[in-house]
Formats: structure tokens, C-alpha cells, sequence
């Protein structure tokens, strides 16, 4: 198996279907550019792989998912818009939207092989080809936007939810962030917790969505837990299954989140049970 | 924008910012995305974020897609990209995908095919699936392993003790008989 990592144009199938590794990917990339018979047999198998999707059996997503997934795309969308504006030297890594993912990829893989020269036809044709590959290269140079991606959304909401706030805060900082799951399954909320320092103290921002119906006084109440006991950071309401609660609290050492499902809102302990739970772990 | 618009032509909308444009492409190939990333990941909420980071993924870079040298290629595209995420989340979890729990797989049987296209691609994907009922058995593991179940070739020659070298050929021979079937379709007229 020494030879594991050596690619060639009998590898056109292969990387087609997916079946190569990471190095194998990108070296058979870097030959894609200087084979002109492999570009062909890529093109001509493409259309014949792109048909294999087709063959899942049809499943009907959740309820809600196309609302879910338009909102998630303006909200991605907005918070890249406003980390550009606001913190342009960090994300200069950000592809520029009119660039062609083409001439970037090909540039990367072109410092590789710099020995290589290429007349204007050959490129025309490569680009054409990458077409069909730039779905696996962009993916890599998406790759490290999206660490700045998510930062930016969570910035964007600690944004909005503080705004409310008499005075601007100043040097919030993010002390952890920690994403809540359903303990009881079947049940589809997801919910994110952050927690944020400023001279004021330690803030508890919780977000959740997708929540079961709340009837008659029923309410959400989430805790604070330190080693098992738990600490009562409030109650919220939903509307459309989606609710927020902002706590304030002296710093202390929790090591766990938990939402419950309360017959009201009057609880000093749960009475209800467990909907989204999350370990904390202070940063 | 009527239901025809063709793929192409909602991409460069997309890359405009149009956001009509992308609930029509969304419209489009929901269902067909879902099932497929569903049918890798076998996990209703996996499923639901594959396509969420799809859709963000097509709404950041339309305007890097070359849509006038390839006609046809969007939904090839967008499948690509849906594969990858499913076989990256597959990986994240840190699971073989063979190991999936199959009772996360809350199969709910989809409404009947409604747009013109999508009783097409339901056709062509009843074509496909006949053609690789037609591979041999060998053709048909490696095929399942490595595309549906995101396996390199590297994994599947290790774990089903099958030389690399016979794991290629396998694959060759696979898509090169999946091609001729489909060429013989296509002559006579129904192309994606």
C-alpha cells in the first residue's frame, strides 16, 4: 500500500464518484489541469453520475423546513454583509463574489505546478472542466470561512439582543456558546446558548426554536445546573415555537443548561420535563 | 419569473441577490436534494442541516458559478456539494456510515411527483436505478460503498479486504456500463 497516493487518468472514475482521499483529490486536480483526456471522460461521466441522486427514495422533509431554510440563508447572508463592513482586515480570506471560483482554484493548483505552461485553448478548456469539479474545490476554499462565518453570526445576534439594552455595551467578550439538543426524541427544537462577560457580569443569552406547543399556563423555564442542583434562570414564552431569555447572573461555575417544559411559569424547581439540555464548559 | 426559468437562468439571479429566484430553485429541488442527502446521512435533523448549508452555499457563490458553459450542470453541481456535506457530516460524527442507526431513518412517503421536471428526473432516476440492478454484484458494493456511503477506496479495499487495484477496476467498468445504458437513453431524446 506505499503506493497509495499516486493518481492518474485511471482515476477519473474514481474521483468522480467520490472515492478518493483528500491528497488523492487534490493530485488528481493538479493532473486534471494538464490532461486534456481526462477533462473529456470527466465531462462526458458527469451527466451519468449526476442522475445517481435521483435514485433516492422520495422522503418529505419536516414541516417548516423551506421557512427554516430561506431565513437561515438571509441571516448567513446578513451577518456576512456586516462582518465585511465591519471587521474587513479578518475575513480578507473571504472569496470576493466576483471571482469565479474557477480562476481561483485553478490559480491555487497552478502555484503547485509551476513548471507547467498552458496555451489559452488548453485553459478555456480546463476552466470548462472545473466546472463539473468546482463544487469540490470551492468546498475547500469555503472551508475556512466558515469558522468566521458562524463567529459572524453569533456576533450579529449577541448584536441584536443587547442592542435593547440602556447603554451600548463595550468589549463584550463570548465566554462560551454552547448548542442545546433534544433529551427527548422525536421532538425537533434546537437551541443555543451563549454566555457573555462585561463589567456588569456574566450574561446568559438562550435562543430556541422548533419548541412543542405550550397550552394554558404551560411555560419554558431554563436552568442553570451546578453539579446537579439546578438554578432557576427564567421563564419564557414561544411564539411559533421559537423563544429567547436573557439572564443575568454573579459568575459561578455551571456546568450544565437545561429547558423543561413547565406546567407554568411559577416553578422555584422543575416540575416538568427536560426539552433541550447542553453541557457548559467556561472558556 | 414563470415555472420555466431554467436552472442557469435562476443562478445568475441568485448571483443578482434575487431571493425569488432562490425560493424557485429551492421549490425545484427540495425534494430531490432531501431524499438524497437523506438516503447518506439516514438522520431527519442531519438531513435538514445538509440542505440549510446547501442552500447558503448556493446563495454565497452563484456568482462564481460559470453558467454559460454548462447548460445542464446545476443540478450535477448541487448534488455534488450535497454529497460532500453528507459524507463530511457522516465523518464528523465520527461513525462508519454503516453503522447509522436505520431507525433514525423516519422514512415518510413523499407526495406524488407534481412539476414536469421533477416527473422527469423521477423517470431518469427509475432508469438509473434499473441500470445498476444490472451491475454485477461487485459492481454494485463498491458503487454503494463509495458513492451512497462515502467511503474512499482506500476504506473500502481495507475493510472488505478487496485489492486497491481491483476496488478501481470495479468502478471503471461500473460507470463505463452506467454510461453506454444511458447513451442508448439519450439518443432517444431524454437527457437531464
Amino acid at each position: 500500500m506505499n503506493n497509495q497516493h499516486s493518481v492518474s487518468c485511471e482515476d477519473v472514475e474514481m474521483y468522480l464518484l467520490g472515492g478518493l482521499d483528500e491528497e488523492d483529490k487534490l493530485a488528481f486536480e493538479a493532473h486534471l489541469l494538464g490532461c486534456k483526456e481526462c477533462r473529456l471522460k470527466l465531462e462526458e461521466l458527469s451527466e451519468v453520475v449526476g442522475i445517481m441522486p435521483l435514485t433516492a427514495q422520495p422522503v418529505q422533509p419536516l414541516s417548516g423546513m423551506k421557512a427554516r431554510i430561506l431565513a437561515a440563508v438571509a441571516e448567513a447572508d446578513q451577518a456576512k454583509v456586516e462582518a465585511m463592513s465591519n471587521t474587513e482586515a479578518s475575513l480578507q480570506s473571504q472569496p470576493t463574489p466576483a471571482v469565479p471560483v474557477i480562476d481561483s482554484a485553478s490559480a491555487q493548483i497552478t502555484d503547485k505546478k509551476k513548471t507547467k505552461s498552458w496555451t489559452t485553448p488548453a485553459f478555456a478548456a480546463a476552466a470548462a472542466a472545473l466546472m463539473i469539479v468546482s463544487a469540490a474545490l470551492y468546498q475547500k476554499v469555503d472551508h475556512l470561512n466558515n469558522e468566521s462565518d458562524k463567529l459572524a453570526v453569533q456576533v450579529q445576534e449577541l448584536q441584536q439582543q443587547l442592542a435593547a439594552a440602556e447603554q451600548p455595551p463595550n468589549g463584550i467578550q463570548v465566554n462560551s456558546v454552547v448548542a442545546l439538543t433534544p433529551a427527548i426524541p422525536d421532538i425537533v427544537a434546537q437551541g443555543l446558548a451563549t454566555i457573555v462577560i462585561d463589567a456588569k457580569g456574566m450574561h446568559l443569552i438562550v435562543q430556541a426554536e422548533n419548541l412543542p406547543k405550550l397550552t394554558n399556563d404551560e411555560a419554558f423555564q431554563v436552568w442553570l445546573l451546578k453539579e446537579g442542583k439546578p438554578v432557576n434562570a427564567g421563564t419564557f414564552l414561544t411564539n411559533d415555537g421559537t423563544g429567547a431569555l436573557y439572564y443575568t447572573f454573579a459568575p459561578d461555575q455551571y456546568d450544565q443548561i437545561a429547558i423543561t417544559h413547565e406546567p407554568d411559569a411559577n416553578g422555584s424547581q422543575p416540575r416538568g420535563e427536560i426539552v433541550l439540555a447542553g453541557k457548559l464548559i467556561s472558556g | 419569473m414563470g415555472e420555466s426559468a431554467s436552472d442557469e437562468l435562476l443562478i445568475q439571479k441568485i448571483a443578482e441577490r434575487d431571493s425569488a429566484a432562490l425560493e424557485q430553485l429551492y421549490d425545484r429541488y427540495e425534494r430531490q436534494v432531501y431524499s438524497f442527502v437523506f438516503r447518506i446521512v439516514k438522520d431527519t435533523m442531519a438531513a435538514e442541516e445538509v440542505v440549510q448549508e446547501l442552500f447558503i452555499r448556493v446563495w454565497n457563490s452563484a456568482g462564481r458559478l460559470r453558467t454559460d458553459e454548462s447548460a445542464g450542470k446545476i443540478s450535477s453541481w448541487m448534488f455534488t456539494i450535497a454529497r460532500n456535506l453528507s459524507v463530511d457530516w457522516l465523518r464528523k460524527q465520527g461513525r462508519k456510515p454503516s453503522e447509522v442507526r436505520e431507525q433514525g431513518a423516519l422514512e415518510r412517503e413523499a407526495a406524488p411527483q407534481s412539476t414536469e421536471q421533477e416527473v422527469e428526473h423521477k423517470l431518469l432516476g427509475e432508469q438509473m436505478k434499473e441500470a445498476l440492478g444490472e451491475l454485477n454484484e461487485d459492481q454494485k458494493q463498491v458503487v454503494e460503498l463509495i458513492y451512497f456511503m462515502g467511503y474512499t477506496q482506500q476504506e473500502v479495499s481495507q475493510n472488505h479486504d478487496i485489492p486497491l487495484g481491483t476496488v478501481k477496476s470495479r468502478v471503471r467498468l461500473a460507470l463505463s456500463q452506467l454510461r453506454k445504458k444511458f447513451e442508448s437513453t439519450w439518443k432517444e431524446g431524454v437527457k437531464p
